[in-house]
């Protein structure tokens, strides 16, 4: 069964292929189920090969093709099949052809449309191969691979340079994780002799070989982790990412490949044990971005904005549980979040389809009625983000919440603070666009309507999926009784290092009622100011306290970037290319060619024109010169 | 005789273009070129099946000088890279006007001819020769039919700093043929002698061998030359330079200055692989203040060789084996990029990128194809680029990580520089009017993409081949 693994990203690549040079005869309608169809059987194989592994556990190699031999370093393009892969090829197949057939009419009207999913039929290609690759160097390829689709995706609308400024960041910011990671690479390779898993940890553990080099080969994947996902201080081109159509933001960045980094890190879990100092940094750098997200994101007014930095967020708390140990539950909070915050980016393409493009909340509210099924499904999602029970968030967020409690009780309490903001700025947005009066123009409230099936099915299942998607990994107190306790973990524990927790049933209770109920407060209060109240938002010109504005300034990291780095960065290049480069090293040259011009003036009689002459005399003369010797 | 003649064709061509009046000489010349391909391909077959390809006639045996070509794989990929660029230059060349065609296309086949002599040369003289024959077409190549106010400087500029540089490469040379007791120039007598020397001398032999490659590659800060020479020369010029004359130097460090000296290189060698690392990341610096494609792209190719450099010197199986496959992979490149330049410039009349825009939307193909050799460029996975780089990264490293973390800092401005340029000429709204592609410039574009993906996903045969010595 494993053997059909090489299927899998098979498909989608046929799709690209086939969009790309046949494509164009085809119709949208053609084209758009073509596409999705691919990734749909994908899906089904992946189905497959989860229940195998479901059966039992084990690591499975399927070699396709012979790759990079040079001495030593052998590597293959080949694919492992563990509980990890497979469970990661599950949701991205799965959220992945939900999203390509909500784009079928999300893009209708787009005169880009073949060319959209096409690149999302590659995207999906590389995540693939991202996870399935059996070392790291595929592992690279995909890694690099879906950077590129996010980069001709987020600038899908190219003649618009806002976007491809967008694009152009996203991609050398990952750039300077992808650094890390190719040096990580290279660490590893030198001191352990190979790029492959089953060398390094499922097989063998060569890793260890790292010895004292152990932390800084650590730090530096987890650099790569950081750009791809986000991470601060990388994480400011996530929501610049936003200029992509928006299930570019659903698949991309939020469900598949912004999770990325916390696949390498879970896949690595053997390196990150035994380095404690890497560690607390994965912690601390997921704590810090968990807590600056949520905060940006309670002043955003932009749709899609809220969602991006909500994503920042989400992503901090899974670094913050890989940090602490708890992998399994990272991974566990991964799976959850690509369905609901795939909901979420789905139902706001959605609410901006019907509004016409309109991605300002301030401009929304009282769209509950127009469009029933995204709000329903969006209200779902929310939840589930608030972590209420029984939704998927709860379970997942809750673990990783507990884990902190038994670790560090700082982390714990930013990561609670996190929590709470989150469960506020998601209900501010939820309460401003779909309740109260609408405040857009009246051509926007004639358009209102509520999207095509294509969109909304995608949007129902993914709020099924929000809802009881929690339950493959229920908390000890609950699942102990039922005897399906930590399932996900036991299942995990067959790839990477299982969390340990030593947590009693009534801590576990206790903590999940206190959280749900700062949840509910957060809710409340949020209905407060803009139900009850209906305080009315401020215009951007309007922000005036000093905390507003720095938050809704996203602390100012973008300038400081461009002061820090970008800017310096273009004057050295200019300041070395006038000093060093033109009046330097080209003064020197042709100082010293005006000499030799001097000289040949003297020599002028011997001067006929010919450079030949010259040449040959040269030449001869050293062979003169040998004959001496 | 399979090696003999692959030189000789190339040869015989020039001389045959040079004497007649009338014809096709592109016609000629890309007859000729399909010969030497059909006979490499061929003879590369014949020797697995045990012709033998090589051949050595002594020619002065009082200095152990003779005539002696290999054919081993590293010779074979040279070869190769040389006839496939070749087959590009004159084929985008053939719908173009250049006048006195006959002598052009003539002094582009008698600097194959050379280059191949010193790619396949087994002895040391015969390389240094055929290394220093070439400049002679290329000076002529530039002087008649390049461009720009100051031709006739930067030519002479350019053909005296590379003579200047190549006359140590002689002394390091006489040096190891001086220290036999029956002196020769054969490869294996050199390389015999320069492992006998000390490694002090044999610091001393490298530093020659290296200042002459360092100026022909170039590697900073010898490289002052190159820009402006790229610059003033034909485009076809250009391309001769950067896709397969420079590697003459990268393939010397493989094929005479590793072999000979590297107890000198690990002793006393390390200023020369600082240099290689300042090298790529100085000129992607400057790089990314150009404003011009066609120097942006020299400066881009100053970089790749700078970490040819460094991961050949820092001597593992991968560095040479890397250098050597992105020796391939960067004459293709080069090739492709100018033929990208060209185009454009062609339709724009000049190549300030920040004053174009919107191609994409005239010519999405060209765009399309042009994305894929910029991805190649920033050595994106899949594509021959990387294969390379990656390899001669992972030498470095087992050299010094920190030097891999400087070197790799052209990962980060090689995106930035690349997408800057591709995104002001090629995204955006602005629309001018942009003359569809020719079908010579079309074919040679989609053959160069073909290439690069077909290597980059399966780089494994030519890895084997060029492990495949003797």
């Amino acid at each position: 069964m494993e053997k059909l693994v090489a299927l899998i990203p098979l498909f989608p690549l046929l799709g690209f292929l086939y969009i790309t040079f046949f494509g164009k005869n085809q119709s949208k309608g053609t084209a758009g189920a073509i596409a999705t169809a691919l990734v749909a059987l994908s899906f089904v194989l992946a189905i497959l090969v989860f229940t195998t592994q479901l059966h039992g556990a084990h690591a499975t190699f399927v070699k396709v093709l012979d790759w990079i031999h040079v001495g030593s370093f052998q590597v293959d393009l080949s694919f492992v099949v563990d509980p990890l892969s497979s469970l990661y090829i599950l949701f991205i197949t799965g959220v992945g052809s939900l999203i390509h057939l909500y784009s079928i009419g999300y893009m209708h009207d787009d005169e880009g449309f073949h060319r959209f999913m096409s690149y999302l039929n590659l995207f999906v290609f590389f995540m693939l191969l991202l996870v399935l690759g059996d070392n790291l160097l595929l592992l690279f390829v995909g890694w690099e691979g879906v950077g590129v689709c996010s980069f001709m995706l987020i600038g899908f609308w190219y003649k618009d340079h806002a976007n491809n400024d967008a694009a152009k960041k996203a991609f050398v910011m990952n750039r300077v994780g992808d650094l890390g990671l190719i040096l990580g690479m290279s660490l590893i390779f030198v001191q352990c002799g190979s790029l492959n898993y089953n060398d390094l940890m499922i097989g063998g553990s060569a890793i260890g070989h790292l010895g004292k080099w152990a932390t800084l080969g650590a730090v530096l994947l987890f650099i790569g982790a950081m750009g791809k996902s986000a991470q601060f201080p990388l994480h400011t081109w996530l929501p610049d990412a936003m200029a992509g159509p928006t299930p570019v933001s659903a698949l991309i960045h939020a469900a598949t490949m912004v999770t990325a980094g916390i696949y390498l890190v879970a896949r690595f879990s053997d390196l990150f044990t035994i380095s404690e100092g890497a560690s607390q940094l994965v912690t601390w750098a997921g704590v810090i971005t968990a807590v600056m997200g949520a905060s940006i994101a309670l002043t955003q007014n932009d749709i899609k904005k809220v969602l991006a930095y909500s994503t920042v967020s989400q992503l901090g708390f899974m670094f913050a549980a890989l940090g602490m140990g708890a992998y399994t539950i990272a991974v566990f909070h991964v799976v959850t979040h690509a369905f609901f915050k795939a909901l979420l980016f789905l139902g706001s393409g959605s609410v901006i389809h019907a509004m016409g493009g309109e991605q300002d909340i301030r401009r929304m509210g009282g769209l509950k009625s127009h469009m029933p099924t995204t709000y329903w499904t969006f209200l779902v999602g929310t939840i589930a983000i608030a972590g209420i029970f029984p939704f998927a968030g709860f379970f997942s967020k809750d673990q990783i919440l507990a884990h902190a409690m038994e670790n560090n009780t700082v982390v714990f309490a930013l990561l609670m603070l996190a929590a709470a903001g989150t469960a506020f700025y998601m209900f501010r947005m939820f309460y401003l666009t779909f309740h109260g009066e609408f405040r857009g123009t009246h051509e926007q409230e004639h358009h209102l309507h509520e999207s095509p099936k294509t969109m909304t099915i995608p949007l129902v299942v993914l709020a099924i999926a929000s809802t009881v998607g929690g339950f493959m990994g229920f908390p000890h107190a609950i699942g102990h009784a039922m005897h399906i306790e930590h399932a996900l973990d036991h299942f995990l524990s067959g790839s990477i290092e299982l969390t340990h927790s030593h947590m009693s049933v009534a801590t576990e209770i206790a903590l999940a009622l206190i959280s749900m109920a700062i949840a509910g407060m957060m809710i409340l209060f949020a209905y407060n100011i803009y139900i009850k109240k209906a305080t009315p938002v401020l215009e951007d010109a309007e922000i005036n306290s000093p905390l507003h504005r720095l938050l809704w300034k996203k602390y100012g990291m973008d300038e400081l970037y461009d002061n820090l780095f970008r800017k310096p960065i273009d004057a050295l290049s200019a300041g070395l290319y006038h000093w060093v480069e033109q009046k330097m090293l080209l003064g020197m040259v042709d100082g010293s060619g005006d000499a030799a011009k001097g000289i040949g003036r003297i020599l002028q009689p011997l001067h006929n024109g010919q450079i030949v002459t010259y040449l040959l005399a040269i030449i001869v003369g050293l062979i003169a010169l040998i004959f001496a010797l | 005789m399979i090696a003999l003649s692959i030189f000789l064709i190339p040869l015989l061509t020039s001389f045959l273009l040079f004497n007649s009046k009338t014809g096709n000489a592109a016609k000629t010349a890309l007859t000729s070129l399909i010969l030497m391909l059909l006979v490499a391909i061929g003879g590369r077959v014949a020797t697995a099946y045990g012709l033998t390809g090589t051949l050595s006639f002594p020619l002065i045996s009082s200095i152990g000088f003779s005539f002696s070509l290999l054919w081993d794989g590293p010779a074979f990929l040279m070869v190769l890279l040389t006839i496939i660029a070749g087959l590009g230059i004159v084929y985008f060349s053939q719908d173009k006007e250049i006048h006195s065609s006959n002598r052009f296309y003539g002094w582009i086949m008698m600097m194959l001819s050379a280059m191949i002599g010193a790619f396949l040369a087994g002895d040391a003289l015969l390389f240094y020769l055929c290394y220093e024959w070439a400049l002679i077409p290329i000076f002529f190549l530039i002087l008649k039919w390049g461009h720009g106010e100051h031709l006739s400087k930067v030519t002479m500029r350019f053909f005296l700093y590379t003579l200047f540089g190549s006359l140590f490469m002689m002394l390091s040379l006489l040096y190891v043929h001086q220290s036999m007791a029956t002196p020769s120039f054969d490869m294996s007598a050199m390389w015999a002698a320069g492992k006998a020397l000390t490694a002090g001398e044999q610091g001393w032999v490298f530093a020659g061998l290296f200042i002459a490659f360092a100026v022909k590659m170039p590697v900073f800060p010898f490289h002052s030359w190159q820009p402006s020479t790229y610059d003033h020369a034909p485009i076809q010029g250009t391309m001769l330079l950067a896709a397969i004359m420079l590697k003459m130097a990268t393939f010397g460090l493989v094929r005479w200055a590793i072999p000979m000296t590297a107890v000198g290189i690990a002793e006393n060698g390390h200023w020369a692989i600082l240099l290689s690392v300042i090298s790529v990341v100085y000129a992607s610096f400057m790089a990314l203040t150009q404003k011009r494609l066609k120097m942006m792209i020299a400066y881009s190719s100053v970089a790749h060789v700078g970490m040819i450099s460094a991961g050949i010197l820092s001597n593992t199986d991968q560095g040479t084996v890397g250098g050597l496959f992105e020796m391939f992979s960067h004459g293709i490149l080069a090739v492709a990029m100018f033929v990208v330049y060209a185009i454009i410039e062609k339709r724009y009349g000049h190549d300030r990128m920040q004053e174009m825009g919107g191609i994409r939307t005239a010519a999405p193909a060209f765009a399309f194809l042009t994305f894929i050799l910029v991805m190649c460029n920033v050595a994106l996975p899949f594509t021959s680029g990387f294969v390379g780089e990656f390899l001669l990264l992972q030498s470095l490293a087992h050299y010094s990580l920190v030097y891999t973390a400087i070197a790799g800092l052209s990962v980060i401005l090689g995106a930035a520089y690349m997408l800057r340029g591709f995104q002001a000429m090629f995204l955006g709204g602005n629309t001018h009017a942009f003359e569809a592609l020719s079908r010579n410039e079309k074919n040679i574009l989609a053959i160069a993409v073909l290439l690069v993906i077909v290597l980059g996903v399966y780089p494994h045969s030519l890895l084997q081949l060029i492990q495949n010595v003797y």
